[in-house]
């Protein structure tokens, strides 16, 4: 019996603009397995971030149903969602969102200062992390310090933070060097062969290999891909 | 759901005290990281409390100063004169004593004069034109008409005693013995020996002639005269009339069955009303002006909350999506305000109180802190300082994070 994490029936969502309703998710239907490695391609204005987003619970869809890991998200209370989006879920976004006057090492203990991880453990992990994406140099430094490869880099390690079982990437590598962008792609891979379920927005068909599944989005509808080239 | 590892702190108290003083860190940490916003929050509070304290003060010391004018010209005093030989004695002791006993009467002193000038003359310096009285110490120690230069004025041992003490004024000292240095020294009136215990001069720049003042009782047994006036001292400014109604009855009473206008009175009443009303429309203005400036302190503080606040509606809205729940974020933002409200609020009164002291060292007044307007200021700041930062931090938190996120 396969572990469904992610089960989402008929998910509409709808946005109010200019006194018109635009209905940018037209009813999807998505299923993703416990240690899947799913990446999700279409063009812009398809609407895959919107669908991240209300994977990820930072946004909640107009109808339709999400059940995450067998609980209806429709059920859950504030604090409920607030543990499931700091222990769970760890979100990388397309602009990163570093807080500005922090440095890129307390950006990567904000999660785990969330969890309420003692100080002494939270220095240590974020060290760690910040070394796995290779910005061992630079912990002290100032998002405005850094360029914007470093800034996602720093983005990576603070999803992982608390060590979720639902890593979700928009665009993890969009601003980062061809080996860079590597390195990432392998920790995905070693974080996916160790049990992390991962789900990632890209535009790179090269990228886009290097999961499992492939499934397109187009016009707020979802569709197979295959596992070969999007 | 799948069991994490806790690496969270045992104990439900002390996770939540650790929670507490952990936000605590990081606010003084938000708080330093960008020490020029910080500032500008602050000054709010700094210029509301710190004018708010300087303008009561002044105020303050300004109606202290009033009252004082009022008091230097005798203005609260209530004279009373009796036509001489309407009462067979003249007042008694007795009378003396039921009078000052009335509510809100400070003290009474009878006023008895020879009818006609005297001289006094010292070794060889004669000073014609001297004006001699019969006073008790209620004369020196209920009115500020007269200030005390040298010595000591007559007290109620003096009157006990009939000790043979006088207060001489400044100018009579000047002609007899060429300074006021002259405690101690004895001058004849009406032929017997008095000590000099004190020299004063009127508080109010005003022209006074010659002045021996003796104990009144002694003056009575030198003199035969009896008491035909006196003048009672209200305690506070607003009692005067009260205290005059019942001097009024007292002496009906004491008049009854005699014809009217035996007795009149010489109030200045109508220049007293006029200073106190002024007074009091002063202390109007002061509560008005402290309004406005706690109004005016009240809506900048707000201004800088709210704008503090929106503009940090996307970190709402990331901390929410890391997974701060809504109340954690209240928390942060709550204590936030609290603290820069805290700082600005004392940065404030110590601001007010030493712009205020600069003020009075600077005019030569007395120093004076209208202590109330500080804590006000300071109460009033935390409250709408609080208040105002925690409001939109607490309509951020309950946003979607995606929808704080893009900047709602």
């Amino acid at each position: 019996m396969a572990d469904i994490l992610i089960d989402m029936k008929n998910i509409v969502r709808e946005f109010e603009s200019g006194g018109e309703t635009l209905r940018i998710l037209k009813g999807i239907d998505l299923k993703v397995e416990r240690g899947e490695f799913l990446a999700i391609v279409g063009p812009s204005g398809s609407g895959k971030s919107t669908l991240m987003n209300i994977i990820g619970l930072l946004d909640v869809a107009t109808s339709g149903t999400y059940i995450m890991d067998g609980q209806n998200i429709k059920d859950l209370g504030e604090d409920q969602l607030a543990y499931l989006r700091n222990q769970e879920i760890g979100f990388v976004f397309q602009q990163y969102f570093l807080l500005p006057r922090l440095t890129a090492r307390e950006n990567v203990m904000i999660p785990m200062f969330y969890a309420d991880m003692p100080e002494k453990d939270q220095l240590e992990k974020s060290a760690e992390l910040l070394e796995k994406v290779g910005m061992k140099d630079r912990m002290d430094f100032y998002p405005n310090q850094l360029s914007g490869g470093l800034q996602q880099r720093v983005a990576i390690a603070r999803a992982l933070g608390t060590g979720p079982s639902l890593l979700l990437a928009d665009e993890p590598t969009g601003a980062l060097d061809q080996k860079t962008g590597k390195q990432i792609i392998e920790l995905f891979r070693q974080l996916n062969n160790d049990g992390t379920t991962i789900v990632m927005i890209t535009h790179d068909a090269k990228v886009a290999s290097n999961a499992k599944r492939i499934l397109k989005i187009l016009d707020g509808n979802i569709g197979e891909g295959d596992t070969a080239d999007a | 759901m799948r069991k994490k590892k806790d690496h969270r702190i045992s104990g439900f108290l002390a996770r939540r005290i650790y929670v507490v003083s952990q936000i605590a860190k990081m606010v003084s940490r938000n708080i330093m990281a960008d020490k020029v916003r910080s500032f500008m929050t602050c000054l709010g509070i700094i210029i509301g409390t710190s004018s708010l304290i300087i303008m009561m003060s002044i105020m303050d010391i300004r109606t202290e100063k009033s009252k004082l004018e009022i008091d230097e010209a005798g203005l609260g005093e209530i004279n009373i004169e009796m036509i001489p030989e309407s009462l067979y004695f003249g007042l008694l002791d007795d009378n003396m004593r039921e009078l000052a006993g009335i509510e809100h009467v400070a003290g009474i002193t009878p006023t008895i004069a020879l009818g006609s000038k005297t001289s006094v003359r010292v070794n060889d310096v004669t000073c014609k034109d001297v004006v001699l009285e019969g006073v008790s110490d209620a004369f020196y120690t209920c009115s500020k008409r007269n200030r005390l230069l040298a010595g000591s004025t007559l007290d109620a041992l003096d009157l006990k005693d009939e000790n043979k003490v006088c207060v001489i004024n400044k100018k009579l000292a000047i002609k007899l013995f060429n300074s006021t240095d002259c405690v101690g020294k004895k001058i004849p009136v009406m032929g017997v020996d008095f000590l000099i215990k004190g020299v004063t001069t009127p508080a109010k720049d005003v022209k006074d002639s010659y002045s021996v003042r003796i104990p009144y009782n002694v003056m009575q047994k030198m003199t035969g005269k009896g008491i035909y006036g006196f003048t009672i001292y209200p305690d506070a400014h607003k009692n005067g009339p009260e205290v005059r109604n019942a001097v009024k009855e007292y002496m009906d009473e004491l008049y009854h069955g005699k014809e009217e206008d035996y007795y009149y009175d010489n109030t200045d009443f109508y220049y007293l009303n006029q200073k106190t009303s002024e007074v009091r429309s002063a202390a109007r203005l002061q509560m008005v002006i402290a309004a406005i400036a706690l109004l005016i302190g009240g809506i900048g503080i707000m201004n800088m909350m709210l704008v503090m606040v929106t503009e940090r509606t996307t970190e709402i809205g990331l901390r929410k999506a890391l997974g701060s729940s809504g109340k954690r974020i209240q928390l942060q933002f709550v204590m936030e305000s609290m603290m820069l409200s805290m700082v600005g609020g004392i940065a404030g009164v110590l601001t007010g109180i030493v712009s205020t002291v600069t003020y009075c060292l600077y005019m030569g007044e007395k120093i004076h802190i209208n202590v109330a307007s500080a804590f006000v200021g300071f109460m009033f700041s935390m409250a709408v300082g609080v208040f105002f930062g925690w409001s939109p931090a607490k309509a951020a938190s309950k946003l979607q994070p995606i929808d704080a996120l893009k900047g709602e």
